[in-house]
This record gives structure tokens, C-alpha cells and sequence, in this order.
């Protein structure tokens, strides 16, 4: 309480911007997403200061600012899919030996671009936040059993990419 | 933390850091809220809501830094706590002073602030200026040097090709389902998640969701809802 909108930005942006990138996978659209909510945030501060966390206010709203960002987002997921694939191939050609989880961090990430918003979503909820269904099911507005089914369509999604990935990958190398 | 819930937070982990600066975010912030406050102003000359001054003069003022969070491992960005000195020399706006028309001192400002100022003054937004690198044929990876060229163009008193709100993407490509027919029919009514709490409680709900869900059912059967938004 009594935090001006300032001085909460100043605290908490870093850590705005680092839900976002991992909500949306792409900088520049969390970048525009945060700040599309933090101006909104800014000019009705009051009512957002009264509420019981502010922090957990606004990450709110950025959740469903990704959620309902209809812009030019394919155009985006791919541009963003195909500056990582440079990333994973940079890496490979360095230090994979020392790095393994760091390029397997990139593969998964780079194949995470491939769910949809709320898939994706769902996991950052779950794994990154560290929330369990109830609440993910009350913050996507949505029940826990569809965010169970987002969840598990969202890990099959990302299995099934990789096996496919290394039975390809397989393919090429006999 | 099972083995995938494991991949997928390192996977999380070690890509979160790469966003974008801070204190650009921060500037554009400002840039944007200017404009809300702008349309505010158009809606208050027309009997709209009055926002106050202390926090429309609070926009501009980059005030004395809080320590990040206890759960921040990323320190707050060294552009940002730079500008902490001029803020803290003005800690207490002048209500006299032109807030909204004066810019931050900073070290913020944006060689297109005007153009900016103009576009967003004018009621266009992100959605339009999609639509207006569309109808020009700008990439629209650079966004801002559109609403940046649409702005110069408004300063010129020239007409857009595209009118402010046309944006907006077509609705309606999936149905939405009852359940989310009403809860949209609940938050429009200006009711939010802590109001679905009180009215989970007052009803029972099994969660705030079952309330928002019953209470927009209710709202778009023209009844009226136990607590006001």
C-alpha cells in the first residue's frame, strides 16, 4: 500500500520483463506487452495500489495482454522461431560438449515457440511460476481439467516435436 | 519437480534475461500513458472521468528507487538509476507545472517524441499502426518508425488512410463459448477478479472463476450483482 506507480516500475520491471520474455518467447512482443499494461497500470495506479499485491496485479495483466494479443503474432512466432534456430546453430558449432544443457535449453525453447498462447502459457504457470491448477485455471479463466488438458497436449506437443526432430536428425546422419 | 518440469524451467531459466532494457521499456511507458492520459483529457472536456493531477504529474517524475524484490536476481537497470538524481530533486511535482506537455529530463527523450505525441494524441495505437504498415507497405518489425511517420504526417495535417481504432482485429473468427461469453459479459460490466472473490464467497463458488462465470450469467439476464465492480 501507498507505493506510487514509480517507484513500483522501478522495482519490479526487471522482473515484468523477464515474465514476458518467458510468457511470449520473443522480446520485442514483451517488450510491447509490458509496455501496453504498464501504461494502462500507470493511469488507474490507484485502484491497482489498493489491491491486496499489486505485483500480482499486474502480472495478471500481462498474462492477459499475451493472451489476447492479436497482432501480428505468426509473423512474429516465426521471425522469432528462425532467430533461434541461428542461436542453436551457433551454438553447436562452439562448445556443445560443455554446454549440453545450455543447447538442449534452446532446443526446448525454441520448440515451445511452436504451442499456442495458451499451451505455452500453461507451462510458464506451471513450471516458471510455480502454480498449480487451481489458480492457473482461475488466472487463464478457464477449469483446472482444461488446464490439465492444455497441459498435457502442450508436453505431448513438445515430445512428439522431438522425437520427430531426432528420428530426422537420425535420418540424415546414416 | 518432474524430469520435463525440470527441462522446461531451466529452459525458462535461462532464456528470461533476455528482454529488452528497462529503461527503454520505462520511456516508452511514459510515451504511451501520455497517450492514454491524452484520450482521458478528450473524455473529461465530453463529462468523462478526471484523473488526478498529483498522478498525471507523477508520470513524469522518475522517483527515489525502491531495492528490487526479494525474489529479483537481476539488479534494476543502471539507465534507470541514473535518472534517480533529477527525480529526487523533484520528488514533489508542481501541480502548477505543464505535466503532460513538459518532457521527463531524463535522458529519455525521443528524437520522435512529437510525431509520437501526435499519433497517440490523435487516438491511434499498436493495432493501427500494424494496419498502417500494412496499407504502406513498412515492415512491421519497426512499428515505431511507422507511428513515428504517421505522426509526422498528422503534424502535417495530413488525413491517415486508416482512422483511429480501425485496427483492431475482427472478432468472431472462433466463437467465443458460453462460458466465455459471460465472463467477458462480467469484466465488461467493470467487475474484476477481486469482485469474483467476494462474490465466490457470498455465493459459494467452488472458485472465483465459477463466480465470474455465474455472474455474467446473471449481468446478461439484466439481474444485478450482489456487490457493485
Amino acid at each position: 500500500m501507498g507505493v506510487t506507480f514509480e517507484q513500483f516500475a522501478v522495482a519490479r520491471l526487471p522482473s515484468l520483463l523477464r515474465y514476458a520474455v518467458v510468457l511470449t518467447g520473443d522480446r520485442d512482443l514483451a517488450q510491447d506487452v509490458v509496455q501496453e499494461v504498464l501504461a494502462r497500470a500507470q493511469v488507474r495506479w490507484r485502484r491497482i495500489d489498493g489491491a491486496d499485491s499489486p505485483e500480482a496485479y499486474v502480472r495478471r495483466m500481462v498474462l492477459n495482454e499475451y493472451l489476447s494479443w492479436r497482432r501480428s503474432w505468426a509473423a512474429r512466432n516465426v521471425h522469432a522461431v528462425g532467430e533461434r534456430l541461428v542461436d542453436i546453430d551457433d551454438a553447436r558449432g562452439g562448445v556443445r560438449d560443455h554446454a549440453q544443457d545450455v543447447v538442449e535449453a534452446d532446443e526446448l525453447w525454441n520448440r515451445l515457440a511452436t504451442l499456442g498462447r495458451k499451451q505455452r502459457a500453461v507451462l510458464v504457470l506451471r513450471y516458471y511460476e510455480q502454480l498449480d491448477d487451481e489458480a492457473i485455471a482461475d488466472l487463464i479463466g478457464c477449469s483446472p481439467a482444461t488446464v490439465r488438458s492444455h497441459a498435457s497436449r502442450a508436453l505431448k506437443s513438445l515430445r512428439l516435436t522431438s522425437e520427430r526432430a531426432t528420428r530426422i536428425h537420425a535420418e540424415e546422419m546414416s | 519437480m518432474t524430469e520435463h518440469g525440470d527441462q522446461l524451467r531451466r529452459a525458462f531459466e535461462t532464456h528470461e534475461n533476455g528482454g529488452p532494457d528497462p529503461a527503454e521499456v520505462y520511456a516508452r511507458v511514459q510515451q504511451l500513458a501520455r497517450g492514454y492520459l491524452w484520450r482521458r483529457r478528450g473524455a473529461q472536456a465530453a463529462g468523462g472521468a478526471v484523473l488526478g493531477v498529483g498522478l498525471i504529474a507523477g508520470v513524469m517524475n522518475l522517483p527515489a528507487l525502491l531495492p528490487a524484490g526479494p525474489n529479483d536476481n537481476v539488479a534494476v537497470a543502471p539507465a534507470l538509476q541514473a535518472g534517480a538524481p533529477a527525480a529526487a530533486q523533484s520528488a514533489t511535482p508542481s501541480a502548477s507545472a505543464p505535466p503532460l506537455l513538459t518532457k521527463p529530463g531524463t535522458g529519455f527523450e525521443d528524437p520522435d517524441q512529437d510525431e509520437f505525441d501526435a499519433y497517440f494524441g490523435a487516438g491511434y495505437d499498436y493495432d493501427d499502426a500494424v494496419k498502417l504498415a500494412s496499407v504502406w507497405k513498412k515492415p512491421k518489425d519497426d512499428i515505431g518508425a511507422v507511428k513515428a511517420e504517421a505522426g509526422r504526417r498528422l503534424l502535417a495535417g495530413e488525413t491517415l488512410p486508416v482512422k483511429p481504432g480501425e485496427g483492431a482485429p475482427q472478432t468472431g473468427t472462433v466463437p467465443p463459448s458460453r462460458e466465455e461469453v459471460r465472463v467477458e459479459a462480467f469484466f465488461a460490466a467493470g467487475y474484476d477478479y477481486d469482485d469474483a472473490v467476494k462474490l465466490a464467497k457470498i455465493w459459494k463458488s467452488k472458485t472465483p472463476y465459477a463466480a465470474k462465470v455465474a455472474g455474467g450469467k446473471k449481468l446478461l439476464a439484466g439481474e444485478t450483482l450482489p456487490i457493485r465492480p
